[in-house]
């Protein structure tokens, strides 16, 4: 495989990957960093690694962990920094971003109450599923089933269907 | 719940950063299906506030920096900088072994009076005031002055003093070393043993215990030397692989007895020539 066909490969897993990675560490330069090493990874594993059979597994493998080393390493204070620019918006600056939020904050107070609270600190937060339920003391279950009902409201909501 | 509720339920699941690898390729496969799951998709990133991806193009652009060959000059110099290491590595493990026992120049002085001393390699050496003598390996010396050598001999590894102009090899011997005052002559006295005399490269002389030879350093000649009273020889200095002794008992024609205390040692030479008398004789 050369560096043309690896970028073609590239281009068509990027945008899964970096979604991926996205859900995982929250944070779009860390996510971006972490997508660049997976595919320098894969790289260097071309002699190896099948691209063509298992080429895609093997990026959302390597995404998977390196997310995670990323996340421990995380301190509490760039934590709690990145809680306040995700809500806060103040960093994103532009209008349409501030006027999506405010859109957004309106129809999290919409949700049922347990539900907003489960949704918060998910989003918010950043909590896992098992944080979630063991802070609430529900099932992780629950907590699955508040944030599917939160994404069906919120759609509706945001984007209602005419 | 219905089929678009665990859908939702799975999205959720996704987005809140819950899925492992396996998960999220089966979601990323449901979305792929067809264009209206797709946008679905990515109708629940904007509703769930997930960060925008980043830039494809950029992210590429540094991915290609790191995976691009280098210029080939470039990928040599770490191997040029190993070769190098190894090479003076090498280098130095070699000098190591090639020199095991390389002490720092040790130098014996006499000070005004004559001293003995005992050298590490078991010889001794009484030095006249004013000389020095410098250990500067095993077995080698400098030295200049003057002094009575006892040499503890080694068949495999022979003392060599070196002189200015001059290196006396010993073959086992305890013999002395006198150099005038004006540092032009030097007479070495073989008492016991044998000594290999090297003045240059051609010249050499080996000396037998009860000879003695003279080297005058302006003139740079070496030569066997016999008491005027009696009788002397000049002889020049000759190939290392011509003996002496041979030559000179060849054309020979005068006896004489040696002056050292040794008896039985006899040797044949010519009458002496006049200007080896210039030198004085020391000893």
């Amino acid at each position: 495989m050369d560096v043309r066909a690896f970028e073609s490969f590239f281009h068509r897993y990027h945008h899964e990957v970096a979604t991926y990675a996205l859900t995982l560490v929250k944070d779009s330069e860390e996510g971006a960093d972490v997508v660049q090493q997976a595919f320098v990874k894969l790289w260097q594993q071309r002699q190896q690694v099948d691209l063509v059979k298992v080429g895609r597994a093997y990026l959302y493998k390597t995404v998977y962990h390196l997310s995670l080393d990323v996340i421990k390493h995380r301190d509490v204070r760039q934590r709690y920094a990145m809680a306040i620019a995700s809500t806060g918006g103040e960093e994103q600056g532009d209008d349409i971003m501030e006027e999506r939020l405010e859109k957004m904050h309106v129809a999290v107070q919409q949700l049922p109450e347990q539900c907003r609270r489960v949704f918060l600190l998910s989003r918010v937060d950043h909590k896992k599923y098992r944080e979630i339920a063991s802070e609430l003391q529900i099932a992780e279950k629950t907590v699955e089933n508040h944030m599917g009902n939160a994404l069906k409201i919120l759609r509706k909501i945001l984007n209602p269907k005419p | 719940m219905t089929a678009a509720e665990e859908q939702d339920i799975r999205i959720a699941r996704f987005l809140a950063g819950e899925a492992g690898p396996e998960e999220a390729m089966q979601l990323a496969d449901w979305a792929a299906e067809n264009a209206e799951r797709g946008a679905e998709l990515e109708e629940a990133k904007r509703v769930f506030a997930l960060d925008l991806a980043p830039d494809p193009a950029r992210t590429w652009q540094q991915i290609e920096r790191a995976i691009k060959p280098r210029p080939l000059r470039r990928m040599l110099w770490p191997f040029a900088a190993a070769a190098v290491i190894l090479l003076v590595l090498c280098f130095g493990w070699w000098l190591n072994q090639s020199r095991p026992v390389q002490p720092s120049p040790v130098v014996y002085t006499s000070g005004p009076a004559s001293k003995k001393i005992d050298l590490p390699d078991g010889s001794t050496a009484q030095l006249m005031a004013g000389s020095r003598l410098t250990l500067i390996g095993q077995g080698r010396y400098r030295f200049s002055g003057s002094a009575e050598f006892t040499i503890r001999h080694q068949a495999k590894d022979p003392v060599r003093i070196d002189m200015e102009q001059l290196s006396i090899k010993d073959l086992g011997t305890r013999f002395s070393v006198n150099t005038s005052a004006d540092q032009d002559t030097i007479c070495i006295a073989v008492q016991e043993g044998k000594v290999l005399l090297n003045a240059s490269q051609r010249a050499s002389l080996i000396l037998k215990a009860g000879e003695k030879a003279l080297y005058t350093r302006s003139a740079r000649r070496l030569e066997r030397y016999a008491p005027p009273t009696v009788a002397s020889k000049q002889i020049q200095a000759v190939p290392i692989k011509a003996t002496p002794a041979k030559r000179s008992r060849k054309d020979s024609d005068t006896i004489i007895k040696p002056i050292a205390p040794v008896p039985a040692k006899t040797t044949i030479i010519k009458p002496v020539k006049p200007d080896t008398n210039r030198i004085k004789p020391i000893h």
